[in-house]
């Protein structure tokens, strides 16, 4: 269940963050692997086809179980795949292309709760930690994601490498390094 | 789903050319039913099988089966090789009914998966629609022949429709990967 906040209301992503990651899914896996993990995760066919609404939300319960059931089906083996899926995600959230701050900025926005993503800029590119990950720890799907960010904030169209460096999962907390290739 | 963390995890990967059954052989495995209708798969069916095994000594081993129903239509050959990666072994199927499936087995679809995966090469080769007996266009010695070319662990001839064969398929191939682990099954 999704940590209730004082107000005692249900937390709830935006829909839109829904969307970017199914439609990231139905590029990689096509239809019948999305509809696997929709399966998979136990989620009902209403999710077969999700609009890219920012006025709608759905239970970040929902997220959760859709992030751990592409760990379970993806993660043994395909992690490039769980990566890639990660690098559509960030590209499918905004097509033009937000900066690495902004898409995390609103991201915060996007997805209710106690979850916090800090930025450190270093020499070479950035250091990322993730804490309460809403995405359940996908490192890899952070991986692409953080990727394809950074890049849209590189002035010279620097390309970047992620590696997770840090990660406690009694936390739980991950941290990145992303490295100018 | 159970609780147990499993001894063994397995991505194993059902190829071969569109509708010669994959997905039908994976049903009857799992849903111990038949699909009647032809739906292509988009993409990759993904499903995720427990099954425990006992060794000789009759200790339990719990292996958990990704099984990558990966779709044969040829549009989907640039995505697929991304699939392959982390396989620890293949069910390449042909239809005993259509030569081409079989041509393309050899030619294609074991080359296509040695090239993308790494470490040993475990395969099982599998004639499916069996039941067919008066379409057969491939016969049944044809396939052992394949399988000691390219050194299978295994030729099968099974059908989806009448379940012939099919758990026999996936479990010789599991007990394939639990030897190759060091495990006496």
């Amino acid at each position: 269940m999704a940590k209730r906040k004082a107000t005692g209301k249900t937390e709830k992503v935006k829909q839109v963050v829904f969307s970017a990651l199914l439609e990231a899914l139905n590029e990689i896996i096509g239809q019948d692997g999305k509809m696997s993990v929709i399966r998979f995760a136990g989620l009902g066919t209403k999710y077969a086809q999700v609009r890219p609404s920012l006025i709608t939300s759905l239970p970040k319960t929902d997220l959760i179980r859709l992030t751990t059931a592409m760990n379970r089906l993806l993660g043994y083996g395909s992690k490039a795949l769980l990566r890639e899926t990660g690098r559509k995600f960030a590209i499918y959230l905004h097509p033009y292309g937000y900066s690495l701050e902004t898409l995390i900025e609103k991201m915060k926005k996007w997805i209710d709760g106690t979850w916090d993503i800090t930025i450190k800029k270093e020499k070479d590119g950035f250091k990322i930690t993730v804490n309460n990950d809403p995405l359940f720890s996908a490192s890899y799907i952070w991986a692409g994601f953080f990727e394809v960010a950074a890049a849209n904030s590189s002035p010279d169209g620097a390309k970047f490498v992620a590696s997770e460096v840090v990660s406690k999962r009694e936390q739980p907390s991950t941290t990145f390094e992303l490295k100018k290739q | 789903m159970a609780d147990k963390e499993p001894d063994f995890v397995f991505k194993i990967a059902v190829i071969g050319d569109y509708a010669v059954g994959k997905t039908s052989l994976i049903a009857r495995f799992i849903q111990k039913k038949f699909l009647k209708e032809y739906k292509p798969t988009l993409g990759v069916n993904l499903i995720l099988k427990e099954i425990s095994f006992k060794d000789k000594k009759g200790k339990e081993l719990l292996c958990n089966l990704v099984l990558w129903d990966i779709a044969g239509q040829e549009r989907f050959s640039a995505i697929r090789k991304l699939y392959y990666k982390g396989c620890s072994a293949a069910l390449i199927v042909y239809d005993i009914t259509r030569v081409d499936t079989f041509n393309n087995l050899r030619e294609n679809w074991v080359k296509d998966y040695t090239e993308n995966t790494s470490g040993e090469k475990i395969f099982i080769i599998i004639g499916n629609k069996a039941d067919m007996t008066d379409l057969r266009k491939v016969q049944t010695e044809q396939g052992e022949k394949l399988k000691k070319d390219i050194n299978a662990v295994d030729f099968i001839e099974t059908s989806a429709k009448e379940g012939t064969n099919v758990e026999a398929a996936f479990m010789n191939l599991i007990r394939s990967l639990l030897k190759q682990a060091g495990e006496q099954v």
